[in-house]
């Protein structure tokens, strides 16, 4: 196996991904049963199908569906024999990671005991993939032995810093700061072992998805009455991103909205920072978010279509989907439309 | 006869007495009547202040609702109950009586939580906690308007049933009471005035006779 067959694994995979017409048989769909029908009728049959339909709750289908991403990761992961890819798979993995370490550290913020039914709110990943047992983690005492049990991790060290700073204000963002930096630090230094385009293509796409969340905390924290050194403290550390500069040291949202407007690459933010300065919901903001990783990885497959560029597309198309059907699940659930909210 | 009428004796000192405590339970009627106007006009204000809050309690459950039912599809059940797992759950109120003309109502206060108020606690869920403790604290309002409103309409039955009672029946039957002591010590006193006047005439007959 090399490289090459990873990737071809990655266009394989990408086949599998829903198409607009499945999306939109699955937006007429009026019940969350028709929703299950329609998934077992495509690619989700394998997990959906084994379990018994009165076992098929919202919570269960958002499991299975988070399985099946996380498994297609593996997946990518176990044909990678290469190296750097492998590492570079290994490190985008970390992912699932920062979100189950984000939900265990807030429950210990919060002195709430996490019980062994509770790892049902964990992504599961399997052991190959994972660098940290999270049933011990949950079994720890408190925050401060949480955080001494992943002293030796990649998100020991700034973990640390966190608790330091949790102490003195009890903001929990300071920990998921922390476990992004870790994420984006172990992203910075396997992309030091690329070159070329991989290297290129690599940056792009973890500097887009930091700028992104970033740009997505900046405008709800200065909307909150932030002020730009408190919000500076909450982001994740950017160097030389002259836009996200300029955001911040807008002193109003009116003014970063001018900001935001004048760069090409942002200018469809500008609509959902209007919307959410008229809701305060923070959901129009995400979803700006998802289409411009959309954008994101489209331009990654048509610039490197046998390459990294189509493995990361992919990886992100497929996060979409996962996002998209948690989407669709829960409003047909609860009777809902949600058309709008779809990215496709 | 009424029951006051039958137990009272027909003398003087009776009637003194009984002119005296309808007079006193007059004075207290009065008093009750005050007491009962107050009571209804606290209660119109309270009714027409739950008509408001009880319009905007609807209106900030339905933003709440919609901005729960929006973070649920936007980022899934096992998410959101996550992270509402991790809320401890604990409200704390101050209730305080409030003495009103002799009625407690109640004056239940919530005491801000930082799980609860706190805008970034985590910041996906800012704008449902947000709504979710508007409509809480419009709920306890109107929780609080209604126990008023209750309590008040009780003690005002209670007070408007004391006004009856003493209007239709203990002033009446003190009215008759004297009314009867009255008529009792008048046809005395004509019995009296003719026994005198029937001894008068003997007497002078005798004399008259000598």
């Amino acid at each position: 196996m090399s490289e090459e067959y990873t990737y071809h694994r990655a266009h394989g995979l990408k086949t599998r991904l829903l198409t607009r017409e499945d999306y939109q048989k699955l937006l007429q769909t009026k019940t969350l049963e028709e929703v299950i029908d329609y998934l077992i009728k495509i690619n989700y049959d394998e997990e959906l199908s084994k379990l018994p339909r009165e076992e098929l709750t919202v919570p269960r289908i958002e499991k299975v569906l988070m399985q099946n991403w996380v498994n297609h990761v593996y997946l990518l992961y176990s044909t990678a024999t290469v190296g750097e890819l492998r590492n570079l798979i290994y490190s985008y993995a970390r992912v699932f990671e920062v979100e189950n370490l984000k939900k265990i550290i807030l429950w210990k913020a919060k002195r709430k005991p996490f019980r062994k039914e509770d790892l049902q709110y964990l992504i599961p990943i399997p052991r190959r993939l994972a660098t940290i047992n999270f049933e011990a983690l949950a079994k720890t005492r408190d925050l401060k032995q949480l955080i001494d049990y992943l002293e030796l991790t990649i998100y020991g060290e700034n973990l640390k810093n966190a608790l330091e700073k949790y102490e003195e204000t009890k903001q929990v963002l300071f920990f998921e700061k922390a476990l992004e930096e870790s994420y984006r630090e172990v992203m910075f230094k396997t992309t030091l072992r690329l070159s070329g385009t991989e290297k290129e293509l690599t940056e792009r796409y973890y500097k887009t998805r930091f700028i992104l969340k970033n740009l997505m905390v900046i405008f709800v924290l200065k909307s909150a009455g932030y002020t730009q050194k408190e919000i500076r403290e909450l982001i994740i550390p950017f160097r030389g991103d002259e836009l996200l500069k300029k955001v911040l040291k807008a002193k109003t949202t009116q003014e970063s909205l001018k900001i935001l407007s004048s760069a090409k690459y942002w200018k469809m933010m500008e609509t959902a920072a209007e919307e959410y300065e008229k809701t305060r919901e923070i959901g129009f903001i995400e979803d700006t978010v998802t289409r411009a990783l959309e954008n994101l990885a489209i331009e990654l497959m048509e610039k490197d279509y046998f390459g990294i560029g189509f493995l990361f597309g992919y990886l992100i198309l497929k996060e979409i989907e996962i996002q998209n059907l948690v989407k669709i699940i829960n409003s047909k659930a609860r009777g809902l439309s949600v058309k709008e909210k779809i990215i496709f | 006869m009424s029951s006051l009428t039958g137990k009272v004796k027909p003398t003087k000192g009776a009637l003194l007495a009984l002119k005296k405590r309808r007079e006193y339970v007059k004075g207290a009627n009065e008093l009750l009547k005050h007491k009962r106007e107050s009571l209804a006009k606290e209660l119109r204000k309270l009714v027409g202040e739950m008509t408001k809050n009880r319009e905007k309690l609807e209106e900030t459950l339905s933003k709440a609702y919609s901005a729960i039912l929006n973070a649920y599809i936007t980022w899934g059940e096992t998410e959101i109950e996550c992270i509402a797992e991790t809320n401890a759950g604990a409200l704390e109120v101050n209730v305080k009586p409030k003495n009103l003309m002799g009625v407690f109502i109640p004056e239940i206060k919530l005491v801000e939580k930082e799980e609860i108020t706190h805008p970034l606690s985590p910041i996906k869920l800012k704008k449902p906690v947000e709504e979710m403790s508007k409509a809480l604290k419009e709920s306890i309002k109107v929780g609080v308007l209604e126990a008023k409103i209750e309590k008040l309409a009780v003690s005002l039955s209670e007070v408007n049933r004391k006004v009856n009672a003493i209007d239709k029946i203990i002033i009446p039957e003190y009215d008759k009471a004297i009314k009867y002591i009255s008529e009792k010590l008048e046809e005395q006193e004509l019995e009296e005035f003719f026994r005198t006047k029937k001894v008068k005439r003997i007497i002078e007959r005798k004399e008259a006779v000598k």
